[in-house]
């Protein structure tokens, strides 16, 4: 008891050491985790490329395929029969255009913002 | 795989047979083999999770570390592309993305059935995911779900054209969804089979019996191609059920 102040001070000594220390062991393994990232990254680069063109080419081909048979449809029912098929088809064209452009355009801003995608 | 008779029929692998008959009303709800390997996909997953999450070791076993990175992975996903507002649709995703990834990998083995290579599956899938987002994109939103096909920063002039193109593209989606996921399985087990024959045709083909190792080389080489493929088809399944209900929960670009 009557060692309290030096105690205290060997405490407080101890406990800045302690602080530095795991600060110092926190960043490592945040660097550690970045690099990871990193090496995830370039190692699912080949992953994500297939992927990315699995959906680049399901998304264009399906939506000419659905509007040129929304467009079929259309002329059956209404006997007008290649306007709407002609054009339905070109909106088709249009439409997965539109969507392979979605989809290259988005990725950069998604990752910019949030955390890297695994 | 490559007995003389079926080694020649691809397809035959994708046939569908009555295990045990059974009709209702008229409405054939026979047991098949189809109906086996949806049970045994589900058995699996229940089994690694339930066996997974019993112990809750401090260091995990092997069935924990399986069942706690499965559920980092897919909460990851959720969290990245739907936002924090998604994880009420987790369990749903885990789900998807646990029996298409399960039922891609079982069909894999030898003499197994894939459920996945089955158009009707990967559809009734892909309708009921479209569905989900429509039903909780209008409970939530109301109307102002609506402004899902109308980007902001359009000219007037090109608004309707570009609402249509929306349009069109939105209703691409199960079959896109559903026809991404039945093509690539159907696809590459056929090219198995093709490959499997191709060593038997050879091997009774005499002198170009030598040749019969070069398929066999391509087999190896395509199973592990496969292996990638059974996984990526089940993430990008997944990735993409989080981007659809993500439009849901906020729409409007």
């Amino acid at each position: 008891m009557q060692e309290s102040p030096d105690d205290a001070d060997e405490l407080k000594a101890r406990l800045a050491r302690l602080t530095s220390d795991l600060q110092t062991q926190r960043e490592a393994g945040q660097r550690q985790a970045d690099r990871k990232a990193e090496a995830d990254l370039t190692d699912k680069g080949m992953g994500q490329a297939m992927s990315l063109g699995f959906r680049v080419l399901s998304e264009f081909v399906a939506a000419i395929v659905v509007a040129t048979l929304i467009g079929w449809r259309l002329d059956l029912w209404f006997g007008t029969d290649p306007l709407f098929l002609i054009l339905l088809m070109g909106l088709g064209v249009a439409a997965g255009f539109w969507s392979v452009y979605r989809l290259a355009v988005k990725p950069p801003q998604r990752r910019g913002d949030k955390q890297p995608p695994r | 795989m490559s007995e003389a008779g079926p080694a020649i029929d691809p397809i035959h692998q994708f046939h569908i047979h009555p295990i045990a008959p059974l009709n209702i009303f008229g409405v054939d709800a026979s047991f098949t083999n189809a109906s086996l390997f949806m049970l045994i996909v589900f058995l699996a997953i229940a089994f690694l999770m339930v066996l997974g999450t019993s112990g809750s070791h401090i260091v995990p076993n092997r069935l924990q570390a399986a069942a706690e990175m499965a559920y980092e992975f897919v909460a990851s996903t959720v969290r990245q592309t739907a936002g924090e507002a998604g994880m009420k649709f987790f369990p749903f995703v885990f789900s998807v993305f646990m029996f298409v990834f399960f039922s891609n990998f079982i069909g894999l083995i030898p003499y197994t059935f894939t459920v996945t290579s089955q158009i009707i599956v990967t559809f009734a899938f892909a309708c009921f995911i479209i569905g989900l987002v429509i039903a909780y994109g209008f409970y939530k939103n109301g109307m102002h779900f609506l402004n899902l096909f109308v980007p902001s920063g359009v000219s007037p002039v090109l608004l309707p054209f570009i609402v249509l193109i929306e349009i069109i593209s939105f209703a691409s989606r199960p079959i896109s969804l559903s026809v991404r996921l039945f093509a690539n399985m159907l696809a590459g087990h056929i090219t198995l089979k093709v490959f499997g024959g191709f060593v038997a045709m050879l091997l009774g083909a005499g002198v170009y019996a030598l040749l019969a190792p070069l398929p066999l080389i391509g087999i190896v080489l395509l199973t592990a191609f496969e292996l990638l493929v059974a996984f990526l088809q089940a993430y990008v399944f997944a990735i993409l059920t989080c981007v659809y209900l993500n439009d849901a929960i906020h729409p409007g670009h």
